[in-house]
């Protein structure tokens, strides 16, 4: 019994999902500003007026024009252009802290709930560790351990974001590997590996795909707060949460600097929370509880 | 019951060691010595066998395990050590007058948000699909997804700079307390208004519901006596835990407004490696959750007997 089909034939189950996220009409319209980011992401370069270290020299803090429609920064960059280039740091970090989320909290969830035992004891023992921690609290030591970087807020951002999708996914596995078709792939003589991968795996993928894909928007937020405090993406990379950063000490003389970035923040977020909100009613509304 | 209980605390105690060697490696891993920041690092004139000395002094000679059973002695005996870069100043005293400052904070900020989040919750759930259903939704949504530190820069630019109501920074006098707690309150408001709205949907739905309203009862006094009862419990939970993990939100609110708090306290303190006071720091927090956490699981074993049993 498979809960996904590859090609969706009217009928099918990921057609019946469609057929429900498509009446969500704020899902859908989250849908398509994603996909709007995503593309200005890949075409920064295109579709950015300036570079994102371009410098006009005696336009430091320049408020918005028709040429230059959000202003300069504190150094005198083109504020629209870093913006720009600013969703491409967004959507990096965003969707491959989730996947990176996902796939962790996976692994360990199905390992703990498949095993049971002194394995489960240990494995869930550090997933309460790493709940306990106050989450910005341990982003900044993991941080200030490894050092800003792109990847490395990626991955701090992994290593603290996975805890509740291993715990749905626990609970997931612990109830299915009683039920009778696990037992019957144990009778004839399957491994264990493979039937984690062939028969446990498609039946928690849905609460997966919805829990990773709520958590986008927290993972920007963080990622923005990170490189606010100086924590995650260096300079001059142009990531929004490091231009708000540059835009606080200009706060009561350039006020601009620090109102685009702030807005993309909000707007991304807002995008996937209702995309993620439409795919939870589409795929797993027995998760609308939590 | 009692069997359950002593589990769970040892669960908990368990955590809050973890959470210690957790903190106290992390930091001894950051490619970094407090002591660099004291002596100016390489290219000071001080002595080898001075630093060797200062080393010494604060026992970061020895090795990692001796290092955190001292710690970790001292502390059981309520000593919590002195600040290694403020040379010498008690953490106690650090923390404890931080910590008056963020308990002011976050205790007025979640007070409002209370206050304000539950009745409009309760009437949100009850009158469903309703104008201010909408707009509360709306609102709650929005303050979901403003990260606190730009909200916290937009209300300077806005109350300081541009109408001049209020000051952008500092807590000198009671007016500087606003803008911090409206960014606080505004985050904690929307989760809480959230919540309550959603578990009140989920109550009405009930059966002794439907007994309450065919008995006669007026909508008021089933919504108030007979549903915002029951729908209470998982928002006190939701703010227990909001409480517990305060941390995470004050952090940036302290930084931009310059409260001298416990978030304040402990991003200084990482930033220049005080070891004893960001181990402390973190240790009270997670003693705060894992109380928090400790007694939502008893109150929900005591009202629901097939978990204690689980």
């Amino acid at each position: 019994m498979q809960r996904v089909t590859v090609s969706p034939r009217e009928g099918s189950e990921l057609w019946q999902a469609w057929r429900r996220f498509r009446c969500n009409r704020l899902a859908l319209v989250g849908a398509v500003f994603i996909i709007l980011l995503c593309l200005i992401a890949i075409f920064a370069d295109v579709v950015a007026p300036y570079g994102y270290t371009q410098i006009f020299r005696g336009m430091r803090g320049v408020g918005p024009s028709w040429e230059h429609p959000l202003g300069f920064d504190h150094l005198g960059r083109d504020l629209l252009s870093r913006v720009i280039f600013g969703t491409r740091v967004a959507i990096i970090v965003g969707l491959s802290a989730s996947l990176l989320t996902a796939l962790i909290g996976v692994i360990i969830g199905a390992i703990a709930g498949y095993c049971g035992g002194w394995v489960d004891g240990v494995l869930s023992r550090i997933t309460d560790t790493v709940m306990a921690f106050p989450l910005f609290v341990l982003l900044v030591l993991l941080s200030a351990m490894l050092g800003p970087s792109l990847p490395n807020t990626i991955m701090i951002i992994s290593l603290t974001g996975w805890t509740r999708i291993a715990r749905v996914v626990r609970a997931e596995v612990l109830s299915l590997k009683e039920q009778d078709f696990i037992i019957a792939a144990h009778a004839l003589g399957g491994r264990s590996s493979w039937i984690i991968w062939r028969h446990i795996m498609p039946n928690v993928l849905a609460p997966v795909i919805v829990l990773t894909s709520l958590g986008v928007g927290t993972m920007i937020i963080l990622e923005a707060t990170l490189s606010f405090f100086g924590l995650g993406i260096p300079a001059p990379a142009p990531s929004w949460g490091g231009i708000l950063a540059h835009g606080r000490p200009f706060i009561l003389m350039f006020p601009h600097i620090s109102i685009a970035p702030g807005v993309m923040i909000v707007l991304i977020v807002l995008a996937f929370n209702f995309f993620g909100d439409g795919l939870r009613d589409a795929l797993d509304p027995r998760l609308k509880k939590a | 019951m009692l069997a359950y209980s002593v589990q769970r605390l040892l669960h908990g105690l368990v955590i809050i060691l973890l959470v210690c060697v957790a903190t106290f490696m992390v930091l001894r891993l950051v490619p970094a010595c407090p002591i660099e920041f004291l002596t100016g690092g390489e290219d000071a004139r001080i002595g080898r066998e001075v630093i060797a000395a200062i080393h010494a002094r604060w026992g970061l000679d020895r090795p990692w395990h001796e290092q955190f059973l001292v710690w970790l002695n001292n502390m059981l005996r309520g000593n919590w050590g002195e600040s290694i870069v403020r040379m010498g100043v008690p953490v106690r005293h650090m923390v404890v007058e931080a910590a008056q400052v963020t308990a002011t904070l976050t205790g007025i900020s979640i007070a409002i948000a209370v206050l304000i989040a539950i009745p409009s919750g309760i009437i949100g759930g009850a009158r469903r699909n309703s104008f201010f259903d909408y707009l509360l939704t709306f609102g709650a949504t929005l303050g979901i997804a403003i990260p606190n530190f730009w909200f916290a820069l937009m209300a300077i630019a806005i109350f300081a700079l541009t109408l001049r109501w209020l000051p952008p920074f500092g807590i000198r006098s009671w007016e500087g307390f606003i803008l911090p707690v409206l960014v606080l309150a505004t985050n904690e408001m929307a989760i809480f208004a959230r919540v309550m709205r959603g578990s009140i949907l989920e109550v009405l739905g009930q059966d002794y519901i439907r007994t309450a309203h065919a008995k006669g009862l007026a909508e008021t006094a089933v919504v108030v006596r007979h549903a915002a009862r029951n729908a209470l419990l998982s928002v006190v939970t939701v703010i227990g835990f909001r409480i517990a993990f305060i941390l995470s939100g004050t952090i940036a609110v302290e930084v931009i407004f310059a409260i001298p708090g416990i978030g304040r306290l402990f991003m200084d303190s990482i930033f220049r490696l005080d070891y004893q006071v960001v181990q402390t720091i973190v240790l009270i927090m997670v003693v705060l959750v894992v109380v928090v956490n400790l007694i939502t699981d008893l109150i929900y074993a005591y009202i629901d007997p097939r978990i204690r049993v689980a």
